[in-house]
């Protein structure tokens, strides 16, 4: 169980380097859709069944097959794969390794125990049904709704 | 243990984020490189709700990844419009805004 925490945990990250530093978009929006599945999978690994399905369902299966729909349809050519510019990679780097640094070193020396018993997620949709989450539940479903409805509003062809 | 490199790897995560949100010149590279940092703080929100015993941290992944879904959908059809308009989709080249 160990040797593949780890492994599902080296390719979350690999691939995540891959995914912002590969120049074809359509590989990019690949690589993001295996890092997503990683984090997925390591949530199951945290005890959190229903967002680990959640995230792979909704993330894996939804967002990532509209980001490779879209960049096949915004590109100038069918045949020619969409290879993009990257602009100030040493200064943006030298940001991004910074920021790194900066929080390892606020991290490094942070204990993380889980405290008192470790609690079971695996019945979530009963605790969000039957607790105060309901009206944020709700609200969060019309929020959906009304970004669909503006999204097809603002690409339809008129 | 686990919960450490967990934690390491959320900002190993939000670094490379950065990074591509920074440096990539594409509307979609832009989107692609910001849902990393979005996952990273879902991560973040998982492994305190786990040290901490609480369900709210859980709640708010719930919440997270719906509302990441709905700025991706609203972005992907900017990036429509905008190809549709100046056959491009480089964030720079977009003037049509500046006043």
């Amino acid at each position: 169980m160990k040797i593949i925490f780890w492994i599902i945990f080296i390719i979350t990250g690999l691939s995540g380097l891959m995914t912002v530093l590969t120049k074809d978009l359509f590989r990019s929006a690949i690589y993001l859709g295996i890092t997503l599945l990683g984090s997925g999978l390591l949530y199951l690994f945290l005890g959190y069944d229903f967002i680990g399905w959640t995230q792979i369902l909704v993330y894996v299966g939804g967002i990532v097959l509209l980001m490779i729909f879209t960049i096949m349809l915004a590109r100038e050519s069918v045949m020619r794969p969409l290879i993009i510019t990257i602009r100030n990679p040493f200064i943006s780097g030298l940001f991004a390794l910074l920021l790194f640094l900066l929080l390892m070193l606020v991290a490094k020396p942070l204990i993380l125990v889980p405290k008192g018993l470790d609690k079971d997620y695996t019945f979530l949709p009963s605790i969000i049904f039957k607790s105060k989450y309901v009206l944020s539940f709700e609200v969060l479903s019309v929020l959906l709704l009304i970004a669909f409805i503006g999204a097809i509003l603002i690409a339809r062809k008129d | 243990m686990e919960l450490k490199s967990l934690f390491f790897l959320s900002i190993f995560l939000f670094s490379l984020g950065l990074y591509g949100v920074l440096s990539r010149r594409n509307a979609m590279g832009i989107l692609i490189a910001l849902e990393l940092i979005f996952n990273s703080a879902n991560l973040n929100f998982g492994i305190f709700s786990k040290i901490h015993a609480n369900p709210s941290g859980v709640m708010t992944i719930l919440f997270g990844i719906g509302i990441t879904a709905a700025e991706i959908v609203l972005g992907f059809a900017i990036v429509i419009l905008l190809f549709r308009l100046r056959k491009t989709s480089n964030a720079d080249e977009v003037h049509i805004l500046r006043g």
